[in-house]
């Protein structure tokens, strides 16, 4: 799902720019003293968590994970993709630099949306109907990412055209990959670490730790 | 409290979100430039006690005072942490900065010190623990024992007048630990150290308390409560069978 | 062990003492004027100046050229698929156009004159002083602050990664596209946050008990020399003409 340097016209790469950064540097305002150690930290994990190679055929395939960041980032979930996408770049080669904002556009505002469906319809019910309810809407998040990165392609020309198509039809896979592996997580995760699912604010700072 | 007291606990509880008990009415005094063990097994209570004295954690029911102030306070904390510093038992915790010298001079410049203050402090806290020249080093690139080293320069920096230790020479190989409990023995600070090691305890420290199930039940000088073996195995602890010839006491007999 | 960007900063070379705040703004402006070229030929040129610079910055070339592999593999489905039209009216047809493989082409030398610009570019320095320099041309200072921090943890939890595959190797486990697999990858996956989110909180004590009430206080020192802004008037120079030849060849 990463798009590569070199692929996209000038306006696409602007315009992705404008907008992930847009939401970046407006979300990051509201991070608290607490938060941004967290979201950084965490960040590290999901990029990490995206780094296991999923054997497919000869060849293996890495997870994107930005659903799961949806749900326990919220929307602190694009400065965590905009993160992991800058550091797969640099330390692994994949995607590009001045695809930075096109790709968090497309994985980012999916997983915001998700992370808002979760907190606002999920979380309150129990986990027999919230794991699956919440996998087939990772799947809908994969699949809605997939359609953005096709789109995006598109407005390279006409000439995109087969090779968007293309792109749609190679990741039904990870959509379903996708949607399994992160029911799994969730699964572990409301076991062992509740917490995580439903990021409560941190309390503010007592008063006795703050100055006169 | 008087002048001489630099930490005391009153009748402290304290229990963790999940329900466990961490302190249990539990009541601890550190006179100043004493160096206290705090000797207990794993779930005693010993890394509670220490986050509480520091204000990481505040206490369902008794009274925290550090240098006479209590710790209920408006601001109390924060002034408490300009004269304490702790130092935890993973340094990954506590090593987060981009380069050492960035590490150590976190605290300083958080006190409002001045940039060449905080510089000359920084530089000399890097010293005492033997990583001059570890300024640009970065800290994924450290040894577990380099990195236990900077996360003690870190606190070393602000110059507190208490130290906190959480497990100080556990993970560390046999040099690693000779050289800290070297750098204990000379230091002047007031130490409050929660450990395992015996021969810390008995080498290092001044007076050692034992703890259980969430309180001190016995506090006295080393030789006293490390060679009581009864007392400790009632305790869930064990005396290491070298003990005694290092302590140059005859071994109990069984 | 560790895959690393910047594991050739120490070396020395022009572009390794060219000061990373410039340094970034002279790249950017290139790779940005590479990236909207139109024409392969001064794509082509273009890739041959990411050379020079490559070769001034002394960083060696097999390891580029392997960083190189995945992006030269997104790449190729363009060669193969760009050229393809397919219509539905008045029926299906599929037709294969030679000419459009010059599209292909474009972005190919385009994402790798990029490509291997990132090398000189963010390869001749330590990483976080090149975060710093970010932050010292204004960009905001918490995100650069989270880069960082995510910088420091992302090796731990590698390390971590690496003991929990190496266990389930040793528990007889083989990684395939099956039920159990993903279980297991599922709490791979579910471990490192569970980690990340308890170390965040022991970090957040640490940096507390060590006076942190929410700001990062750093420290600056960015002095810049003549021969910084000569190196940069120079690339900026370059990118220029670049952009100019783009537009004014007809060729």
């Amino acid at each position: 799902m990463h798009i590569a340097d070199g692929v996209l016209p000038g306006g696409t790469l602007v315009t992705g720019f404008i907008l992930a950064g847009g939401w970046i540097v407006w979300q990051a305002r509201k991070l608290d003293a607490e938060d941004m150690p967290r979201v950084a930290v965490m960040s590290a994990a999901f990029f990490v968590g995206s780094y296991i190679p999923i054997p497919l055929g000869v060849t293996s395939i890495h997870l994107l994970l930005h659903g799961l960041v949806g749900i326990v980032l919220g929307n602190q979930a694009m400065l965590a993709i905009g993160l992991g996408l800058l550091f797969q770049k640099i330390l692994l080669g994949h995607g590009g630099v001045t695809t930075l904002g096109v790709n968090a556009c497309i994985m980012g505002f999916p997983a915001v949306l998700l992370g808002w469906v979760f907190h606002t319809y999920l979380a309150g019910l129990s986990l027999r109907l919230q794991i699956p309810l919440a996998c087939v809407f990772t799947g809908c998040t994969v699949a809605l990412s997939t359609v953005l990165a096709a789109l995006v392609l598109l407005s390279g020309g006409e000439e995109f055209q087969v090779i968007a198509v293309s792109f749609i039809v190679g990741h039904v896979v990870i959509v379903v990959i996708e949607a399994a592996i992160t029911g799994v997580v969730l699964s572990f995760l409301s076991k062992v670490k509740p917490e995580l699912l439903y990021l409560t604010p941190l309390p503010p700072l007592r008063r006795t730790e703050r100055g006169e | 409290m008087d002048r001489m007291t630099a930490l005391s606990f009153g009748s402290v509880s304290y229990h963790y979100p999940d329900g466990t008990r961490g302190l249990g009415n539990c009541d601890l005094c550190v006179q100043t430039a004493e160096r206290l063990a705090l000797l207990g097994p794993n779930g005693a209570g010993k890394t509670t006690l220490l986050l509480l004295a520091d204000g990481l954690l505040e206490p369902d029911e008794g009274s925290i005072e550090a240098f006479g102030v209590p710790l209920g306070e408006d601001g109390a904390v924060l002034r408490a942490r300009q004269r304490m510093g702790i130092v935890f038992q993973n340094a990954d915790d506590q090593v987060f900065c981009p380069t050492v010298f960035e590490d150590v001079i976190f605290g300083p410049l958080n006190h409002d010190l001045s940039p060449e203050e905080a510089h000359e402090r920084a530089h000399e806290a890097l010293k005492q623990v033997g990583l001059e020249g570890y300024e640009n080093r970065v800290p994924q690139h450290l040894s577990g024992g380099e990195k236990r080293k900077v996360a003690l320069a870190t606190v070393l920096a602000m110059q507190p007048d208490l130290i906190l230790f959480d497990e100080p020479t556990t993970g560390l190989d046999p040099r690693g630990r000779i050289e800290l409990l070297d750098l204990l023995e000379e230091s002047e600070q007031t130490l409050l150290i929660a450990t395992h090691d015996f021969e810390l305890a008995l080498r290092v420290c001044t007076r050692v308390a034992l703890m259980d199930k969430g309180r001190v039940v016995a506090t006295g000088p080393p030789k006293e409560i490390l060679m009581d073996r009864a007392r400790l195995e009632t305790h869930g602890l064990v005396q290491p069978p070298w003990l005694p010839y290092l302590a140059g006491v005859e071994p109990n007999t069984p | 062990m560790h895959p690393e960007i910047d594991r050739y900063a120490h070396i020395d070379s022009p572009i390794h003492r060219w000061d990373p705040g410039l340094k970034i703004v002279g790249f950017g402006v290139f790779v940005v004027a590479v990236a909207l070229l139109s024409k392969p030929a001064s794509a082509f040129v273009g890739l041959a100046f990411s050379f020079l610079l490559l070769s001034a910055s002394k960083i060696p070339v097999p390891f580029v050229l392997g960083r190189l592999k995945f992006l030269l593999l997104a790449l190729a489905p363009f060669f193969l698929l760009l050229p393809v039209t397919v219509v539905s009216q008045p029926e299906w047809s599929v037709t294969w156009e030679w000419s459009r493989e010059w599209l292909a082409l474009l972005l190919t030398l385009r994402a790798l004159a990029i490509g291997v610009a990132v090398f000189p570019m963010l390869g001749t320095a330590p990483f976080h002083l090149s975060m710093k320099a970010l932050q010292d041309l204004g960009f905001p200072k918490t995100i650069v602050q989270a880069v960082l921090f995510s910088y420091r943890y992302l090796f731990v939890y590698l390390d971590q990664l690496r003991r929990m595959r190496v266990a389930a190797r040793s528990r007889g486990f083989r990684p395939g596209l099956n039920r159990r697999s993903f279980r297991v990858f599922g709490y791979q996956v579910g471990m490192l946050l569970v980690t990340s989110y308890e170390q965040t909180e022991r970090i957040l004590k640490a940096m507390k008990s060590r006076g942190y009430d929410g700001t990062i206080r750093t420290l600056h020192a960015s002095r810049r020399a003549p021969a910084d802004w000569f190196k940069l008037g120079a690339v900026l120079a370059t990118a220029l003409l670049l952009t100019l030849g783009d537009r004014l060849w007809i060729g």
